[in-house]
């Protein structure tokens, strides 16, 4: 009974969560899956970096660690606790603390301003609304 | 009894919705005016006296990518004098104002420890920061991106500063790695931060805003006469983005509303805001 409840509690927050992503407007979903790739290709750099495949192959891995940005591409990465379901470790020591490269945005040059003629974005063009429309 | 108190909520809701609706030009322009100067003075009162960030960014891998983040911050109740404004700019075909602080260093000498911030070495430096504000809920959906932005540049700037946590539940098989679950995380609080702008890409309600902050490394060790990170750059910058909002949230009702604005100097005219 309780597993079917927690099976079921999982289901509906799988649904939300898909539901939250995919009901969002477009920038914001936009934003969001950047930042999903940019979490996921991090934490792969970490683990590979700090963590022995072999050692832990067909197991879960949970990693605990200190980052700091250094530069746009590279990171200190200080591991503070690594486990598995299995083997327990104790992770690395303080000191021992390494430089990941990590490329996972691009930052194309931009020109920033700071004032009111350009506080509101650009306004879609007339001839794609039109196109829109007619789609529809 | 519940029926009653439901169609008491709804019709005092109306009312509410209604007056937004019916602020006139006049009533408009003011409010804009005066958020955009308590803006301004919200960001000095960032610059000087730091901003609290708390964030959580979790990814679950089960749907490859549900995505959950969420950035609180809070600017403690701080006591500062001295703010001026340059004059304020008002665009009303737009019903934008643009507000830009300024605040003197020597001015606030008197109200900060200065056995913790050596301000005195400072004595001409002044901290400068413009906010936008609106009236009109579709344009304040775009000003609160920039806003939301800014808050994602905080975040990242501390992330250079400071550092942040990254845990995460990662699956191995087959020497291949799966993710599961990762989540990145900081509690942390930064101060001196310049906004240094924005800029918009894509078009429409689909544009991304994106903010650039700098903090003058150098210039904040010396005030606080200790390194704050190991960087031989003066300068650490960084990026956040923001993303407007799907359903235009209604604007609360200013308690200054209808009171006489402050007397400031205001430029009007018609400003070309959409290209």
């Amino acid at each position: 009974m309780a597993y079917k409840m927690k099976k079921h509690t999982i289901i509906a927050s799988v649904l939300f969560s898909f539901l939250l992503v995919y009901s969002a407007p477009a920038g914001q979903k936009e934003l969001m899956e950047k930042k999903v790739k940019e979490l996921i290709e991090l934490n792969k750099i970490v683990v590979e970096k700090n963590i022995d495949l072999k050692k832990y192959n067909n197991q879960t891995v949970f990693i605990k660690a200190k980052l700091l940005q250094v530069t746009d591409t590279e990171y200190k990465v200080k591991v503070e606790e690594v486990s598995a379901e299995a083997i327990k470790d104790e992770g690395k020591k303080d000191d021992d603390s390494v430089i990941v490269k990590a490329k996972i945005s691009e930052k194309p040059d931009k020109t920033f301003y700071l004032d009111i003629e350009h506080v509101l974005p650009p306004e879609k063009k007339e001839s794609d609304k039109k196109e829109k429309e007619t789609t529809k | 009894m519940r029926t009653a108190a439901i169609i008491i909520i709804a019709g005092l809701l109306s009312i509410n919705l209604f007056s937004q609706e019916q602020m006139g030009p006049a009533n408009k322009k003011l409010n804009s005016i005066n958020c955009a100067k308590v803006l301004a003075e919200r960001n000095i009162v960032e610059t000087v006296y730091g901003i609290k960030l708390r964030f959580t960014e979790e990814v679950n891998n089960i749907l490859e990518g549900s995505f959950e983040g969420s950035v609180e911050t809070k600017t403690g109740k701080r006591t500062i004098k001295g703010i001026e404004f340059e004059p304020v700019k008002y665009d009303a075909e737009k019903d934008i104002a643009q507000a830009t602080a300024t605040l003197k260093l020597k001015n606030i000498s008197d109200i900060v420890d200065k056995e913790k911030f050596n301000i005195d070495k400072f004595p001409e430096k002044v901290i400068k920061r413009t906010a936008f504000a609106t009236s009109s809920p579709d344009k304040a959906r775009k000003i609160a991106a920039i806003r939301a932005a800014e808050i994602d540049a905080y975040k990242n700037l501390y992330k250079k500063i400071g550092g942040f946590t990254l845990e995460s539940n990662t699956k191995i098989e087959n020497f291949v790695l799966k993710s599961e679950n990762v989540k990145a995380s900081v509690i942390g609080a930064l101060m001196g931060a310049d906004f240094m702008g924005f800029t918009w890409d894509g078009e429409g309600n689909d544009a991304i805003a994106t903010v650039k902050l700098r903090i003058n490394v150098k210039e904040l060790s010396e005030m606080i006469g200790e390194k704050i990170v190991d960087a031989d750059k003066d300068f650490i910058e960084a990026e956040g983005q923001g993303a407007q909002k799907s359903a235009a949230a209604s604007p609360r009702k200013s308690k200054d509303e209808g009171k006489q604005a402050m007397k400031t100097d205001i430029i009007e005219g018609n400003i070309n805001v959409m290209p």
